[in-house]
């Protein structure tokens, strides 16, 4: 039986080609292109000079005063957020049942020189429109914005949220256009996908998608748009930036989401594809068309409204699912402009040139083949009548096998004695005496990659699997980090101003913050669904989620969840942090990376695993107006109460004493500790470092202590743990995760 | 080792070490263009197909091989050096990766040493198992050699990446396939059960034109792909100019002590290519600069691509650059820079 | 040429030789030491293993070091150490011939 039907009820958009739905439908059924010439001074530096861009006054004609200071990436977002949501009449939803997905490609610029998190864009949005419920911040590249969509729609299937945004959002900007250029990726006049293939045109944008349960919406009296009938994810495990030539990852991006909506290749009326104009895309995406739809090929018609906008990065997965849902509507396919008589002639597939055409149409894919090697396929499909449903299947979901890397040790075994032994961390972690990869591989990666294939590797081996081939393509990978790569993303900034037109394209290929994901997935050849999470510290519980609902709905049996952050500077010294007390210090930041091997207990159990510890439960909650204590009240609430074991997220600093305020109210017979006293603060690995304690804890008894706890800001010492032992087993533990005024999550593991 | 294929008339056949194999089918100048510009089908079955298994397979190979084979996956080949202790070469040779194990393909002729050295070597925990009776291997090289794999086989094999390896079938045969050659062209490999070999040749030959080893070793000169069985025996791989097959930061591997020793102590002989407009002039004919011998010719051929003879020299490290004019026997010859013909496929693009 | 015309004429192409191995070691963070790459090695797929995004980082590096522009230039180029030699540095006499 099919899971419950979830539609999309409200669409927004602002790019080149439209300032709302309705114009950039108006403009994409006209053939009328929305790529200029850059006016902007320092973009006469490059030879390619056409670009998406989105004139200002469309976007703050659209904004409130109140908003008009805000960078450009959230004022993009706040647009078409609020379009959809109005569309959509969702205004009233619970604030905790209103949910945030939101997909980004580049670090937003802060004031100050530096980057915003990347999660405050999905923040601004979240604290405008009242959204306190689940929130994520998808980083897949170039398949952001479809991948948010997808899982907008878990996030309903768990019911976790009533209602979703999802969508993307990325505004123009110098760097990265300089390393776009400087990888000869660009055309120098406006692109033309599927035809010319000479490049690509970077665009700007940002689109959303209501996303809820066709049962509310009927029930609401809304009018449902489209459902979304699947999707798929898959991992060329290839390149970091050139596309596997065979098309196999595109392939079993688009299977998996056919398989996902229950629908056959022969039910695919349109494909919107990713189409960006350059050749190794271009190419690649013909490959996939006639893999999938074999000699029907040529028969379904397929398009690229990159024609009209470029590439909008992280928005541009959302924009198209966007333009998917208004041709579905409209029962048009938009047209990929761009195309001479001559090239016309030349093609071999349909790439609705230049004119578009009405035709029949229920069934829409949209695909979007991402840097990294991600690739992402949604299934759109015309909504249909209630009908029968099933919940997610309940799977029992265990971990199987811990790696870390970590200034306290490599692996859990040095791990594990360095807690025993309440050491803390001597300096960054270290990777000598073995290899982790070919050396053709490992040399092309950066410090946080080969952390994290180094922890990927040991968490394998920890596990003790051994897969095939065939079982390995089907490995998922759910990545995690807060800031991505430091070292590259300097490393690239300073080459730009040195001298845009000689950028250091090796770190370029790295500053995606999906980079590392992919890294790990091409050197241990792993193929399956895969994500990047950029939530600071609760990305490694959010990815965490995505690695069980991913495991229950049955598209993975294994997944790596990999959380990798690095130090701006080597860190700092340790004593004077102790976490929960009055007078610690601050944990300054340190590198680290912890990977945890996910698997179904079936699966663990048929290959004769010995599991750390089950996936009880995991409960995620976004900030409101009612402070970080409030938001850790939230994200408790509705946890179970019996709990031997509380690791928590402090840090040292201002916020431990709202966590253990509320965990000690809310868990009074709980003891509660925290790791980044002994390895300070690694940023998302933090989150999967916890995990992993905490598995540790449950099956081999070894508890993280705080030495030196003395003042604590709440409660007495005796409410803590303050060595590293326990009176009883742990059969459960709590772990909290943390990106403060943001996200909380919290992840119950249980005894098998 | 003979081929399993009906050796079409007028084949000239001799010997190369332990195989016996088709140096000629009709010309050498037609064989080599197929190479060269469009397509050629290589009956590769003088090379032994040797398996390592075993629980310690992967230490094993990583001690016998010179380059890294730890992580190896079935979807991978590489290609690298088996030395001896004292760091000669003992054959070149193509890891194939599989599920458990891997496949060792010798070079043409080379199987028979290959095999004495690994099972010499295998201890308990390493099962050293000649494949060579039940499988056989054919190339397919050229320019335009993607195609012919698009219409034998299956047109997605064709963008394969390079030294990508996939079990897969031909006409309900299984076969593993790889994208993996020898001539700097595209190139691809199929390893096949022997019994099918005469069905997938007549096929093949349909397609693309057969080439004898006479073509493939001019083609392999001509981008200074190691021909063991003419440039090794005495000479250690920095005399041979192989450094690129051996994997010098790799931790232990037999015969890594000796190439150490070799590069950290003085620079001694070392190749370089030549041209002339004499004949080729045999192994062995002294290289001298006025009068004065200073070193000796590896190997030379006529290279139709060169329309003039192409061989390699072995002098001493400070005369072993490009662009000097020397004397070979009695003729004057200038050394070249690699490669000495530029493959076509360079400049093709798969379609 | 008398032999020690030709050791010169040999030296000043190992050393541009040298030249270019150093900067492909240092720029791409090669694990090697420089001199174990040969002069007529193939730097693509097999041999040093270089891929597309090396060949760009090695345009930018050889235009610094040598200061000439190679991006046009096709793939043969970097055919091997001592070819690029012969396109980066003008001193150098030729012999190579290609078909």
């Amino acid at each position: 039986m099919a899971l419950r039907p979830v539609v999309i009820t409200g669409i927004g958009v602002i790019c080149a080609a439209g300032r709302d739905p309705e114009e950039f439908w108006a403009r994409l059924t006209a053939g009328e292109s929305g790529i200029t010439a850059v006016a902007d001074e320092r973009f006469a530096a490059f030879e390619a000079r056409y670009a998406g861009q989105v004139p200002t006054e469309w976007i703050d004609d659209q904004l409130p005063d109140t908003d008009r200071g805000l960078d450009r990436t959230a004022r993009l977002a706040l647009v078409a957020a609020r379009q959809a949501v109005a569309m959509a009449g969702v205004a009233d939803v619970p604030g905790e049942r209103f949910g945030l997905v939101l997909g980004k490609c580049q670090a937003t610029p802060a004031a100050d020189g530096g980057y915003q998190p990347m999660h405050a864009t999905g923040d601004v949005v979240a604290a405008r429109l009242g959204m306190r419920g689940p929130r994520i911040l998808v980083s897949t590249a170039c398949a952001a914005g479809g991948n948010a969509v997808g899982l907008a729609k878990d996030k309903i299937l768990t019911g976790e949220a009533d209602v979703v945004l999802a969508g993307g959002v990325d505004p123009l900007l110098f760097g990265t256009y300089a390393g776009f250029a400087g990888l000869q990726a660009l055309s120098s006049g406006p692109c033309a996908p599927y035809s010319r293939s000479d490049g690509l045109n970077l665009g700007e944008g940002a689109a959303f998608l209501v996303v809820e349960p066709l049962d509310r919406a009927l029930a609401r009296g809304a009018v449902p748009l489209a459902e979304v009938a699947g999707y798929g994810l898959s991992a060329d495990a290839y390149h970091a930036t050139a596309p596997d030539p065979t098309g196999r990852g595109g392939v079993s991006a688009m299977r998996r989401a056919l398989a996902d909506a229950g629908l056959a290749a022969e039910d695919v009326d349109y494909v919107n594809g990713h189409g960006t104009g350059t050749p190794a895309n271009d190419a690649m995406e013909k490959k996939v068309m006639r893999a999938v739809f074999g000699e029907r090929a040529a028969s379904v018609p397929t398009s690229s409204i990159k024609s009209f906008i470029g590439h909008t990065l992280g928005a541009a997965g959302a924009v198209e699912a966007v333009a998917s849902v208004l041709a579905l509507r409209t029962a048009t396919a938009p047209p990929t402009i761009g195309f001479t008589d001559e090239a016309i002639a030349a093609s071999t597939l349909d790439f609705v040139p230049n004119a578009a055409r009405e035709m029949p149409m229920t069934v829409v894919v949209s695909n979007n083949y991402a840097f990294g090697g991600n690739n992402a396929a949604l299934v759109l499909r015309t909504p249909g009548p209630l009908r029968e449903h099933t919940g997610l299947p309940e799977r029992d979901v265990v971990v199987t096998g811990l790696g870390p890397v970590t200034g306290l040790g490599t692996g859990i075994a040095e791990v594990t004695s360095a807690i025993a032994a309440g050491q803390a961390s001597a300096g960054p972690p270290s990777l000598d005496g073995r290899t982790f990869a070919p050396r053709s591989l490992w040399r092309h990666m950066n410090n946080l990659s080969r952390m994290a294939i180094a922890a990927s590797r040991l968490a394998w081996e920890d596990a003790g699997l051994k897969l095939s081939r065939a079982a390995s393509d089907a490995v998922g990978v759910m990545f995690a980090t807060a800031a991505g790569s430091v070292e590259s993303t300097d490393g690239f900034d300073e080459s730009v101003l040195a001298n845009p037109n000689k950028p250091a394209v090796l770190s370029f290929s790295n500053v995606v913050l999906n980079a590392t994901g992919g890294a790990v997935c091409q050197t241990l050849g792993l193929r399956g669904p895969t994500t990047t999470i950029c939530n600071g510290g609760a990305s490694a519980s959010i990815a965490l989620d995505c690695a069980v609902e991913t495991i229950r709905a049955g598209k993975a049996e294994v997944v790596l969840v990999v959380a990798a952050d690095e130090a701006p500077e080597p860190g700092g010294a340790l004593d004077g942090v102790t976490p929960y007390d009055r007078d610690s210090a601050p944990a300054p930041k340190a590198s680290a990376a912890v990977a945890l091997v996910v698997e179904s207990a079936e699966h663990a159990a048929a290959r004769g695993a010995t599991p750390y510890a089950r996936v009880v439960t995991t409960r995620h909650a976004g900030a409101g107006d009612d402070g970080e204590r409030g938001l850790v009240e939230r994200n408790l609430s509705g946890l179970p109460a019996d709990i031997d074991l509380v690791i928590g997220s402090a840090t040292g600093a201002r916020h431990d004493a709202d966590e253990a305020a509320a965990v000690l109210d809310g868990l009074p017979s709980s003891p509660l500790t925290a790791s980044t006293g002994l390895t300070g603060d690694c940023g998302s690995a933090t989150g999967a470092l916890n995990l992993a304690l905490a598995a540790l804890a449950i099956r081999d008894g070894v508890v993280t202590a705080i030495p030196g706890l003395e003042n604590p800001h709440t409660g007495g010492v005796e409410s803590y743990v303050a060595k590293p032992v326990l009176p009883g087993a742990v059969r459960r533990a709590l772990v909290l995760t943390a990106a403060p005024g943001s996200v909380r999550g919290g992840v119950v593991l249980g005894a098998v | 080792m003979e081929s399993p294929i009906a050796q079409p008339a007028g084949a000239v056949h001799g010997d190369i070490l332990e195989a016996r194999v088709a140096l000629r089918y009709t010309t050498l100048a037609e064989e080599y263009g197929a190479i060269r510009e469009r397509a050629a089908v290589l009956d590769l079955s003088g090379a032994r197909i040797i398996e390592i298994g075993g629980a310690d397979a992967v230490d094993f190979a990583q001690r016998v091989l010179a380059r890294d084979v730890e992580y190896l996956t079935a979807e991978r080949c590489m290609t690298s050096l088996v030395l001896d202790a004292d760091g000669r070469v003992v054959d070149q040779v193509v890891v194939w990766g599989r599920e458990t194990g891997m496949l060792l393909e010798s070079s043409v002729g080379g199987g028979a040493r290959l095999l004495e050295h690994l099972t010499g070597l295998a201890g308990d925990g390493v099962e050293i198992t000649d494949r060579s009776a039940e499988l056989t291997l054919f190339g397919l090289e050229g320019p335009y050699s993607w195609g012919v794999v698009g219409r034998l086989i299956d047109g997605e094999l064709a963008a394969l990446p390079f030294e990508s390896v996939v079990d897969t079938e031909w006409d309900g045969v299984p076969i593993v396939f790889a994208r993996t050659g020898f001539t700097g062209e595209y190139g691809y490999k199929v390893l096949l059960p022997r019994t099918e070999a005469q069905r997938l040749w007549d096929a093949a030959v349909a397609e693309a034109v057969p080439a004898g080893q006479e073509a493939l070793e001019l083609a392999m000169l001509e981008v200074r792909q190691p021909l063991v069985h003419r440039e090794a025996g005495a000479a250690d791989i920095l005399e041979m100019g192989a450094n690129w097959l051996v994997d010098i930061t790799k931790e232990d591997f037999v015969g890594r002590d000796a190439v150490l020793a070799a590069f950290a102590g003085p620079e001694g002989m070392r190749t370089v290519g030549f041209t002339t407009s004499a004949d080729a002039p045999a192994a062995g004919t002294p290289v001298t600069v006025d009068g004065e011998r200073i070193g000796e010719v590896v190997h030379a051929v006529h290279s139709v691509g060169l329309d003039a003879a192409l061989g390699l020299i072995r002098v001493p490290a400070d005369l072993a650059a490009a662009g000097l004019r020397l004397t070979v026997g009695d003729a004057e010859v200038t050394t070249l820079t690699s490669p000495y013909v530029t493959p076509k496929s360079w400049s093709t693009p798969i379609i | 040429m008398t032999i020690d015309e030709l050791r010169a004429t040999a030296a000043a192409r190992r050393e541009t030789c040298a030249r270019i191995k150093r900067m492909i070691v240092s720029r791409l963070d090669l694990p090697i030491e420089p001199e174990w790459i040969t002069d007529d090695q193939p730097l693509f797929g097999r041999g040093l293993e270089l891929d597309s995004l090396d060949v760009l980082e090695l345009y930018v590096a050889i235009e610094a070091e040598f200061g000439v522009a190679l991006y046009d230039s096709d793939m043969s180029v970097f055919g091997s150490v001592s070819r690029l030699a012969g396109h980066v540095d003008p001193a150098l006499t030729l012999a190579e011939t290609s078909a």
